[in-house]
């Protein structure tokens, strides 16, 4: 009955996806390419296996006001189903619908030391900038475990930051089944390793975020936009003469967006030198708004429909709880809880 | 009812006479003038357990533990009985507390320096969350008072703390609860080793009375008391077996020190012995008794439990609820 390190018996659990998003109303180019873009592919390939989980329970680790809590929240659900998430194929959940992830937190961390989680990468980080850590922080990736364990998840898009929480969560995953001696929990895996390759942001060195300040929002006003897009660092070339556009952040953009002939396009234009920055900025806003017209003109909507919103959220978050809760009954059981 | 009380034991089993002078007692005398909350913290005791869980020993520890408590006096149709594990919310407030909470908090906390000493990377994530398991308990239940040993102390001052803290964050949430010390609890000592507290484990057991020996077996245990060369019955830091003997006799009979002493003066230390071993049996036998019953009707045992847990969840999902709004955990 055991799962080999990778392999997933498919038999006892179907593929499925966990992804998770910040309560944001910034969602961006980074959203799109390294986590919207995977649950397309996998909504298609296995309709009713793609949980998307908004993460308020997380977001709390940084303080929020309630009422900017509510908003947020409502936000990322309606980018979520504005950027072509289809709910009738996807679970989009609050991850605060599904509490039963905090008792299966306590559990996971009775048969976890504490050491693995001075180890996590996010806890040092912020040590390191000195800031005060909550124990929520601290605490952060074990809810990821709990999350992604909750689910019954095998794949799990994750960025370089994430994936030592799926890494912990394979293990916890190997800790529980050993205990009961019966497969009661997958092992997560990686989504895939090109999923997980993250955008670089506008100021062409850290990952695009929210928290860097360096993104490309999909849903803020045109204006916004075209200043966020002005905003991209370029490599110091004289009119006229050709650049490596590997070097060139708005181009890696670019690649996000549009087709392969553009991109082909734009790309020998800047080789021969005949496409200069500023207009390499124009093409890249024109296309943008383009690509993303129709998800703005739904998201304007969306917002503003309340109960359908909430209607997708109530039927995400009574799927996400029977799983919740059938896990956390399997492992209680297992505990003689 | 005047006031809503909050208390715990863990269900680690192997429950004595120091449990029940210093907490059982008191469980059954607030149970009349009070709302009480009475809960077995098997999720606490999960953290003992780990990887060894021994799955079957510990669910018989349990029931245990609630039985022994009900024989003992906790009246069910006063006082609300239930298993901690059993109210999903305490693990769920866990979480928002611990988004209030400090990770330098935790870490002074005496009981974790205590138990981890100085390898704390080999103690488990949830023995260190342990003091906000612990607050969740008390805030789930809007409880004013919790009775604590002097040990506990710290640990309600922490839950007062994130209490106040999540309150100037959210606005007044959180009932702030306080502390209540017992005035002068007995201090019921080991009667192999007098200078340490009775517990489950010390001297392999043969100094501690515990709650379901047998008659025999405690009168035994008693008569092999170690106490002095001398031959005088009062209380004396040079005498600890005999003050023991004369501080778990006024605790039963609800008697000084002092008068006890009066009692026996010129005595032997075999009567006192019989006489102590006496009281403790007439204590010990009916709650050992009543013990045997409950766990002989473990459908009976069930249905009290689960009505208990009914009680405590409409509570517990009320102050919930109350936080996931102050929070913005819920719709537009």
């Amino acid at each position: 009955m055991w799962a080999g390190p990778g392999s997933i018996d498919t038999a006892i659990f179907p593929e499925r996806l966990l992804s998770g998003f910040q309560p944001t109303k910034s969602f961006h180019l980074g959203h799109w390419s390294g986590a919207i873009q995977p649950c397309h592919r996998f909504q298609n390939l296995y309709p009713g296996q793609c949980y998307l989980v908004v993460a308020d329970l997380h977001a709390m680790t940084g303080r929020n006001s309630g009422e900017s809590m509510r908003a947020t929240t409502q936000a990322a659900a309606c980018s979520l189903l504005a950027l072509g998430i289809d709910p009738d194929r996807c679970v989009i959940y609050r991850q605060s619908d599904a509490p039963q992830v905090c008792e299966l937190m306590w559990i996971l961390a009775c048969s976890l030391g504490k050491g693995h989680l001075d180890r996590s990468h996010a806890y040092k980080a912020a040590v390191n900038r000195g800031t005060p850590v909550s124990v929520g922080l601290f605490l952060y990736p074990l809810l990821q475990v709990a999350d992604i364990l909750a689910m019954r998840s095998t794949r799990v898009p994750a960025g370089p930051d994430q994936r030592q929480s799926v890494e912990l969560a394979r293990d916890v995953a190997r800790r529980v089944n050993y205990l009961s001696n019966t497969l009661v929990l997958p092992e997560p895996t990686l989504a895939s390793s090109g999923d997980s390759i993250a955008l670089s942001g506008t100021d062409g060195i850290h990952k695009m975020s929210v928290q860097y300040d360096n993104y490309v929002s999909i849903f803020e006003d045109e204006m916004v936009i075209s200043n966020q897009i002005n905003s991209i660092t370029s490599p110091a070339t004289p009119i006229g003469v050709g650049v490596d556009p590997k070097i060139v952040p708005a181009f890696r953009l670019l690649k996000v967006i549009c087709s392969d002939d553009q991109v082909e396009h734009v790309r020998s234009a800047l080789k021969a030198g005949s496409l200069g920055m500023a207009e390499l900025k124009e093409v890249l806003l024109s296309n943008f708004l383009n690509r993303f017209a129709e998800p703005r003109e739904r998201y304007r909507e969306l917002a503003s429909d309340y109960n359908l919103v909430n209607e997708i959220l109530a039927d995400g978050a009574a799927r996400a709880r029977k799983e919740a809760v059938d896990t956390i009954t399997v492992v209680k059981e297992v505990m003689k809880l | 009812m005047d006031k809503r009380l909050l208390s715990g034991v863990r269900a680690t089993g192997g429950l004595h006479l120091g449990n029940y002078l210093g907490a059982i007692r008191q469980w059954v005398e607030s149970q009349d003038s009070n709302e009480c909350f009475y809960f077995i913290a098997d999720l606490h005791g999960l953290t003992d357990l780990q990887a060894n869980h021994d799955a079957s020993a510990f669910v018989e520890a349990r029931l245990r533990t609630a039985a022994t408590y009900l024989a003992a006096g906790v009246n069910p149709n006063k006082a609300t009985l239930f298993f901690q594990s059993t109210i999903p919310q305490h693990t769920e407030l866990v979480w928002y507390l611990a988004t209030v909470a400090r990770k330098g908090e935790l870490e002074r906390m005496t009981q974790w320096k205590d138990k981890v000493g100085i390898d704390s990377a080999g103690a488990s994530a949830s023995l260190f969350m342990y003091p906000i398991l612990m607050a969740s308990d008390i805030l789930l239940y809007d409880a004013q008072e919790v009775p604590v040993g002097d040990d506990q102390r710290q640990h309600v001052e922490v839950a007062r703390d994130w209490a106040e803290r999540f309150n100037s964050y959210f606005g007044r949430t959180l009932v702030v609860p306080k502390a209540l010390v017992p005035t002068a609890a007995a201090r019921i000592m080991d009667l192999q080793g007098p200078s340490n507290k009775m517990s489950k484990s010390g001297n392999l057991g043969q100094g501690t009375l515990f709650l379901n020996d047998s008659p025999d077996r405690l009168r035994s245990k008693i008569k092999r008391a170690v106490t002095d060369g001398d031959h005088e019955i009062r209380r004396s830091r040079a005498k600890p077996g005999i003050t023991n003997l004369i501080e778990i006799y006024g605790a039963l009979t609800q008697r000084s020190g002092a008068d006890v002493e009066i009692d026996f003066r010129g005595r032997s230390y075999g009567e006192l012995k019989d006489v102590v071993a006496d009281a403790v049996i007439e204590t010990i036998e009916p709650i050992r008794s009543r013990t045997a019953e409950f766990l002989a009707d473990r459908a009976e045992l069930a249905r009290i439990l689960r009505a208990g847990a009914e009680k405590a969840v409409d509570v517990a999902e009320a102050t919930c609820s109350r936080v996931r709004s102050a929070l913005g955990l819920t719709t537009l």
